[in-house]
């Protein structure tokens, strides 16, 4: 028997002992209070970014809730699965059909690594490509003496290439070192209670090489977000804005409203009124006939800015009082 | 007649041991056993390892059929 044979017959033998001593023995349900204190200080920051009338703040942080509120969600869940593991009958496998079981798991995988004292099985998947977004490989760490709890295993990301808007998501259904594991739950939670490990990482690798549009933590479509034209940040679908005029495209921040008609605009596009600095779009500036200098509709009149029209009233005045009226200048559509 | 343990692992997680007809192939267990699936979306093994659709099963076989997309979730 080679070393790592004994190394596999030690691991399969000490998790066959784990799956038995833990069937006998009531587990006692733990309840993480993390993500339910994340989602009340949420729901607080929310109501007073509304007192105050920070609508792009809540709205954000609203976002913020939803993944709170989901992290809590998996966590009851979890729990909920572990507790029905434990009350539900099962026929754990022998130690001889686990030392298989990993035994093969080399056959299947890049890597297999045991670790007695950290109580790991651990398999490398090959690289992961989903819709050609390259992933990397990702290591799928199983401790053995959490199989009945919610966090059996770990998807740990070797090479890692998250979201950019979310460092924490390595893969479109990985947050956190934890896959929601979808459809593949319940056959997951059966490997795993009867100690069918080779199953149980064949079935983890296949949702991580499995994209689900619609359900994921972050799509991959915005996983590299999409640069703002101004800043150079990234910006999900969601949040973008585009300039009205140059299509460029904008976050919240460096997105600027045209003072006279509302639109969007880049810097580039927008430009201040000589007279009251007011940023408006080209199409709500108008050149004053006389001085060339651009000004806003408030700010003009009949062409000319009111320092010029202004002026050259009083010069008429000054000439011929009487020919006032004949020598004003002709109205010119804004 | 020759009894394996069959594993499906589609949907809830199925294992259990079965009787089987003497002479049956894998081929023939997956038509029976995944009347409405494509061999192609499934990783078939018989004891661990991968298996030719006109393999033989025999006694103490285990046979595994497991999805190729599983599509995972994000709660």
């Amino acid at each position: 028997m080679t070393p790592t044979n004994k190394t596999a017959l030690r691991a399969a033998v000490l998790l066959h002992e784990r799956l038995v001593g833990s069937k006998d023995q009531p587990q006692p349900v733990s309840l993480s209070e993390y993500y339910w204190n994340e989602v009340q200080q949420l729901q607080r920051q929310i109501v007073l970014a509304f007192r105050r009338g920070w609508q792009g703040a809540a709205k954000r942080l609203g976002e913020d809730l939803i993944c709170a509120m989901q992290s809590c969600r998996r966590d009851l869940d979890s729990t909920l699965y572990a507790l029905q593991d434990s009350v539900a009958p099962r026929s754990p496998s022998s130690p001889s059909d686990i030392y298989r079981d990993i035994l093969a798991l080399e056959d299947e995988f890049e890597q297999v690594e045991i670790d007695l004292g950290k109580h790991e099985l651990c398999v490398t998947t090959d690289r992961i490509i989903l819709e050609d977004l390259h992933l990397g490989d990702f290591e799928i760490r199983l401790d053995w003496h959490r199989l009945d709890g919610p966090f059996a295993y770990r998807v740990v990301a070797l090479d890692p290439h998250p979201a950019a808007k979310n460092d924490s998501v390595t893969h479109p259904h990985v947050q956190d070192e934890r896959l929601c594991e979808g459809d593949g739950r319940p056959a997951i939670r059966a490997a795993l209670s009867e100690g069918r490990v080779y199953d149980f990482f064949v079935l983890v690798s296949q949702i991580l090489h499995t994209y689900a549009r619609g359900s994921a933590f972050v799509e991959l479509d915005n996983w590299d977000g999409t640069p703002c034209e101004e800043c150079g940040a990234s910006v999900d679908e969601d949040e973008r804005y585009y300039c009205h005029r140059c299509e460029a495209v904008l976050c919240d921040s460096c997105a600027a409203s045209c003072e006279g008609c509302g639109d969007y605009f880049c810097s580039g596009c927008l430009d201040r009124c000589a007279a009251c600095g007011g940023q408006y779009c080209s199409a709500c500036l108008t050149t004053c006939r006389t001085c060339r200098k651009q000004f806003c509709q408030d700010c003009c009149e009949a062409g000319l800015c009111h320092e010029c029209h202004e002026k050259q009233h009083s010069e008429v005045h000054e000439h011929d009082p009487s020919e006032d009226t004949r020598r004003r200048p002709a109205s010119v559509p804004a | 007649m020759a009894r394996i343990l069959y594993i499906n692992n589609d949907g809830s997680g199925f294992a259990d041991h079965v009787e089987i007809s003497a002479g049956t192939t894998v081929q023939q267990l997956f038509a029976e056993r995944v009347p409405h699936g494509r061999p192609q979306d499934y990783l078939i093994r018989v004891n661990r390892q991968p298996a030719a659709a006109d393999q033989v099963l025999q006694e103490g076989d285990r046979v595994s059929f497991t999805p190729t997309k599983i599509e995972g979730a994000t709660a």
